[in-house]
Formats: C-alpha cells, sequence, structure tokens
C-alpha cells in the first residue's frame, strides 16, 4: 500500500527567495523544492488563491477521481471554464497534474499531483492543517 | 565533458497565486559562455495571461540580461549593469516588484 503524503504550503518573501537563491549558490549547498512543497509569499495570498472551490476540486478528485474535467463539471454543478481555469491554476500550483487521455475524445483527466489527503499549511506558530479526505 | 548541477530550484506564488517566480541556478564549469560558473534564470510568470513577463539568464555573448517582451518577442534583450550572479539576482527582484507594484 502507497504511504500517503501531505501537500505543504510553506510561506516566504520575494526577498528570502531572493537570498536563499544567492546562498546556495555560494556555499554550493543544493536547495530544491519537493514536489509536496509549495510556497507562497504570505497567507492572505494563499488564501486568495484556495477558494473554496479550489478545494472542493481537490476533495472531489481525491475521493471520486472523475475521468474528465468535464465529468467533474458535472459533479460541481459548476460551468465547464470555469471548471477548467480552477484545474489549470491548481494543476500550475503543483497540486493536481492534468493528463491527456486519447480514447476517442480526447479528454483531460484531473488527478493530484501525488497520493496526498492532506494540505498542510505552515504557519509560523503551529501549523494548520486542513484535511479535505472525504471518504474513511 | 562539462555538467551541470542544478543547486536552486525554487518557486514562489504571489498576488493571490496570481503570479509566479521561479529560480533556477546551475553550476556550471567556468568558461567564457558563462564566467562566473554559474548558469541563471529567473523568470516570472503571470499565470492569468499565461505569460511569462520577465526572464533573466546570462550567456554570452550577451552575460547577464533581461527579457521584458516575452513571449511575443524573445529576442528583445536589455542588458542590464551587474557583475555578479548576487547582484542580477537581486535586480530581478528589484523588477519584479515593480511589477508587482504596477499591478496592485
Amino acid at each position: 500500500m502507497k504511504t500517503k503524503k501531505e501537500m505543504i504550503i510553506g510561506f516566504k518573501s520575494l526577498d528570502d527567495l531572493g537570498k536563499e537563491a544567492i546562498r546556495a549558490i555560494k556555499t554550493k549547498v543544493p536547495k530544491i523544492q519537493p514536489e509536496n512543497v509549495i510556497y507562497f509569499d504570505n497567507w492572505t495570498s494563499f488564501r486568495g488563491f484556495m477558494t473554496l472551490q479550489k478545494l472542493e476540486i481537490l476533495t472531489m478528485v481525491s475521493s471520486l477521481e472523475p475521468n474528465s474535467i468535464y465529468e467533474l463539471t458535472q459533479l460541481l454543478e459548476r460551468s465547464l471554464a470555469a471548471v477548467q481555469k480552477d484545474c489549470e491554476a491548481l494543476a500550475h500550483a503543483g497540486f493536481i497534474s492534468l493528463e491527456k487521455k486519447k480514447t476517442g475524445r480526447s479528454q483531460v483527466v484531473p488527478r493530484l499531483k501525488f497520493n496526498y489527503d492532506k494540505i498542510v499549511v505552515q504557519l509560523a506558530v503551529n501549523p494548520y492543517i486542513l484535511s479535505f479526505k472525504t471518504a474513511a | 565533458m562539462s555538467s551541470a548541477k542544478l543547486i536552486y530550484d525554487q518557486r514562489l506564488r504571489f498576488l493571490d497565486g496570481r503570479f509566479e517566480t521561479r529560480i533556477k541556478a546551475y553550476e556550471v564549469t567556468k568558461s567564457k559562455k558563462f564566467p562566473d560558473g554559474v548558469k541563471l534564470s529567473c523568470v516570472l510568470l503571470d499565470l492569468e495571461e499565461k505569460i511569462p513577463r520577465l526572464l533573466l539568464d546570462n550567456h554570452e555573448p550577451y552575460g547577464y540580461h533581461l527579457h521584458t517582451k516575452m513571449p511575443y518577442d524573445q529576442k528583445h534583450r536589455v542588458p542590464i549593469k551587474v557583475e555578479t550572479v548576487e547582484q542580477a539576482i537581486e535586480y530581478f527582484i528589484t523588477e519584479v516588484r515593480k511589477v508587482i507594484k504596477n499591478e496592485n
């Protein structure tokens, strides 16, 4: 059985990014972002990005594994254009992948980027855990 | 044979996830092409418009330079007055701030 990992949301500023890059280059100690970490510059930015609709998409993709964006649209009862836009944003951020399936009509299949069931938001004081797992 | 070793690769999203900055640096053999032994690529992506807004990289004969008319004119390069990779990264961060400021 595959172990589930957590998707971690971290925060750092633009300045931090620059300083980190300079440090890595100077020290020659590699710093490569793992696939289960996504950085935002602050909490407000993350909150603006991760709308309830996007969280719903993650829940559906995680629990029901729809075979296409169209199927996902029907599950969510939202417009195709809106769901497509949200899926693209989630895919670009690294939450999901959009796999092109060529069976008859070309379909785009939304899948979690990797096998995770929690998004852990690493705030400065205590981690704030959002779980979107619907089935036990 | 020269080989490039990835030493830095990080992405940061801001303005509600509309923009993404990615900095990638490879350690490479010092050469005429890369005099300081670093191949640098700094990009600012506008994810709403789905276009790269800024790209800073370094290679001969241009040295450190900035692409400001991506993706329409990839050959448009603005030479920048920096001598080191540190200065180039700081310059890029400053330019990113200017773009964000205009979007706010």
